[in-house]
């Protein structure tokens, strides 16, 4: 099993709001962070565009779950934390959407904020992340529907200028 | 950015070897599916392009009619691989592991179910548990007894009272891959599964009430136990969150592993491991362990679906409700054509076995295996056989459904403002969803027109046209 989770006590870690700081800096307010959907027959995708790999691993976690909810909860009420490795960045998004369907649809705890981080740690990319949680409400939230897994097809972390691109597709 | 193809035969297309392409693609079409494969860039056929470049695959690789946009392979993509020489793509079976579909025959005729067709939809709603994180509180088995359905399958369920005695041989391999260990199935994946036996999922699975509003071969309805006027029971799920994360597991572990196979990939989603490699068995033992799961799952819909009829006030002897066919459209399986065993990575497609072969039960063996096409919860589906064609040109394998033609953005974009289940009622459809946006997300628009696609699959010799369902009552996720 490479998720790794572990509960937090009732209060947030220092400096942490919803979403978290460290993607707050790269919201899509400030005209750098985008994310896309585009049309996709059978399933469903997004582009996401950000100047920061935190930055742009926050804004995959908000494109799953606007594919999810209609109105994603922006207030936690408890705190987690995931860690998780991976050889390259691609494998690292994966996992870290995977570990978040698992969240949403197994755990029923949906990500209402979070602070990322994340480094190289002995040749493997390093994800550490903070999320305040709700209970999974599918009526309150606006469920649009499961989705069944994230895929890597066409799936590559790009540096073009300032900025990091990447483009998910998930099976729905 | 055009396709080279050429037309060999009716609905027959061959797109010859080019570039990393081992072997020619094959695809069956009319002209107004290629003109919507041409409105997609031939992305789907390209999709095919990058299925022909795997390591010993034989060929042709096929896409069957109701092709579309998938991810690695297409949707409608069937590839066979040599079984001793040839790789195991996780992608080309799918997340949704034996996903498949099964069609319960009734004794009830339509006007017998029209004076109690709301009560049995709210019934077969409350009582088979439909969207995300679904979980049926009734079925709630050990560690031990969830290990057993991993094994053994729907024959298991049926054991635990869960299904009439004998009807696993009704089920595509008697509803039992060989070869299941739940040992190479991760306790994530377990985690997933356990909660969701016996629950139908979201997106296009469903449980349609239908009743048969045309036959187009008598003999075989006949022995499919079909006649006009029939109420019959439509069931659409597969291996839920276990399948799901089997999936996930083995591209992620078949990626790490490329290099030490000297396997290079046009998309990495297409992940494949030598079949008689270490990593290539462990997937196809935890593959068969998810595929048996899916069968118990579509199993125990089933009995849910005879007791929704009971509660709703037809006995077991009214409703009659007994097991035409159940089968898969995403797994991977080994089969012999000719003198050589392969293993058939079916996404998105059927197996569509033709009269006299021993695996199809001998009540059908004369006219075919049944196969099951659904359209789309406003118009058809349709039963099709299996033929001889099929077993020659297309390793026994058929179409799956309509495929879609709008995109789930589009398809909400054109619905807004409709009320789906109102218009769907006048016409005599009653939608039962857990959520709005399925209903819209799904709405017939959204698909291709299901009768172009299964006479194509007739006009080229993959199947037999049997029987038209029409539905009368949807439950959705």
């Amino acid at each position: 099993m490479w998720g790794n989770h572990r509960n937090h006590t009732p209060a947030a870690p220092p400096g942490f709001g919803p979403w978290g700081p460290d993607a707050r800096a790269d919201t899509p307010n400030e005209g750098v962070a985008v994310i896309e959907f585009f049309d996709h027959t059978a399933d469903l995708g997004f582009r996401i565009r950000a100047r920061s790999l935190p930055g742009l691993f926050y804004l995959a976690a908000r494109g799953l779950s606007q594919a999810l909810f209609a109105k994603p909860p922006h207030k936690g009420a408890r705190w987690l934390e995931v860690r998780l490795r991976a050889p390259d960045l691609e494998t690292l998004l994966v996992r870290w959407l995977g570990e978040l369907l698992y969240l949403i649809q197994t755990k029923g705890e949906v990500p209402a904020g979070m602070r990322l981080r994340l480094c190289r740690k002995e040749g493997d990319w390093a994800l550490q992340a903070h999320l305040a949680v709700a209970p999974l409400d599918l009526s309150q939230m606006g469920f649009l529907g499961e989705v069944k897994g994230v895929t890597f097809h066409g799936l590559s972390i790009e540096r073009r200028g300032t900025r990091y691109e990447a483009a998910v597709i998930l099976d729905v | 950015m055009g396709l080279a193809f050429e037309k060999v035969a009716p609905f027959t297309y061959r797109i010859p070897r080019q570039g990393k392409m081992r072997v020619e693609a094959v695809f069956f079409a009319s002209e107004s599916i290629l003109q919507q494969l041409s409105a997609e860039d031939y992305a789907s056929l390209k999709q095919l392009q990058n299925v022909a470049t795997l390591p010993g695959i034989v060929a042709p690789a096929l896409a069957m009619p109701d092709i579309h946009w998938g991810y690695g392979f297409p949707i409608g993509g069937v590839a066979a691989m040599d079984a001793e020489a040839g790789v195991v793509s996780p992608g080309g079976v799918g997340f949704d592991i034996n996903c498949g579909v099964r069609l319960l025959r009734s004794s009830l005729s339509r006007a017998e179910l029209e004076p109690v067709k709301d009560k049995l939809a709210d019934i077969l709603y409350a009582r088979i548990p439909a969207g995300v994180g679904s979980e049926r509180r009734d079925v709630r088995l050990g560690r031990k007894d969830l290990k057993r359905v991993l094994l053994e399958g729907a024959p298991y369920v049926i054991r635990l009272g869960y299904g009439v005695d004998g009807e696993a041989r009704f089920i595509e391999s008697g509803g039992r891959l060989a070869g299941a260990d739940p040992e190479r199935v991760s306790p994530r994946a377990l985690e997933r599964g356990a909660p969701q036996l016996g629950t139908l999922g979201s997106g296009n699975h469903f449980l349609e009430v239908q009743y048969v509003d045309r036959i187009y071969d008598q003999a075989a309805a006949e022995a499919f136990g079909l006649f006009l006027g029939q109420v019959t029971v439509l069931i659409h799920s597969g291996s839920r969150g276990l399948g799901h994360q089997v999936c996930q597991d083995y591209v992620e572990r078949f990626l790490a592993r490329l290099p030490a196979y000297g396997i290079e990939l046009p998309d990495r989603q297409l992940a494949a491991a030598p079949i008689q490699s270490p990593d290539g068995q462990a997937y196809l033992r935890a593959m068969a362990a998810a595929a048996n799961f899916a069968f118990a799952n579509r199993q125990l819909i089933a009995h849910f679906v005879r007791e929704a009829f009971e509660t709703a006030g037809f006995s077991p002897r009214d409703h009659g409700l007994a097991l035409v066919y159940d089968l898969a459209h995403n797994n991977a399986k080994f089969e012999t054509y000719g003198d050589r065993r392969v293993l058939v990575h079916r996404k998105g497609a059927t197996r569509a076995f033709g009269p006299g072969h021993p695996e199809v039960p001998r009540e059908y063996r004369a006219v075919g295996q049944p196969v099951f096409v659904p359209g789309d919860m406003g118009r058809y589906s349709y039963v099709l056989a299996g033929t001889a064609g099929a077993m020659a040109m297309s390793f026994g394998s058929s179409c799956h459904g309509a495929g879609r033609q709008l995109s789930r953005a589009k398809a909400k974009k054109l619905a807004r403002g409709q009320d789906v289940a109102r218009a769907l009622a006048s016409q005599g459809v009653l939608v039962r969803a857990k959520t709005h946006a399925t209903i819209l997300e799904e709405i017939p628009e959204a698909y291709k027109d299901v009768a172009e696609v299964v006479r194509v699959v007739e006009g080229a010799g993959l199947g037999r046209i049997v029987a038209r369902l029409r539905p009368l009552i949807v439950v959705k996720g």
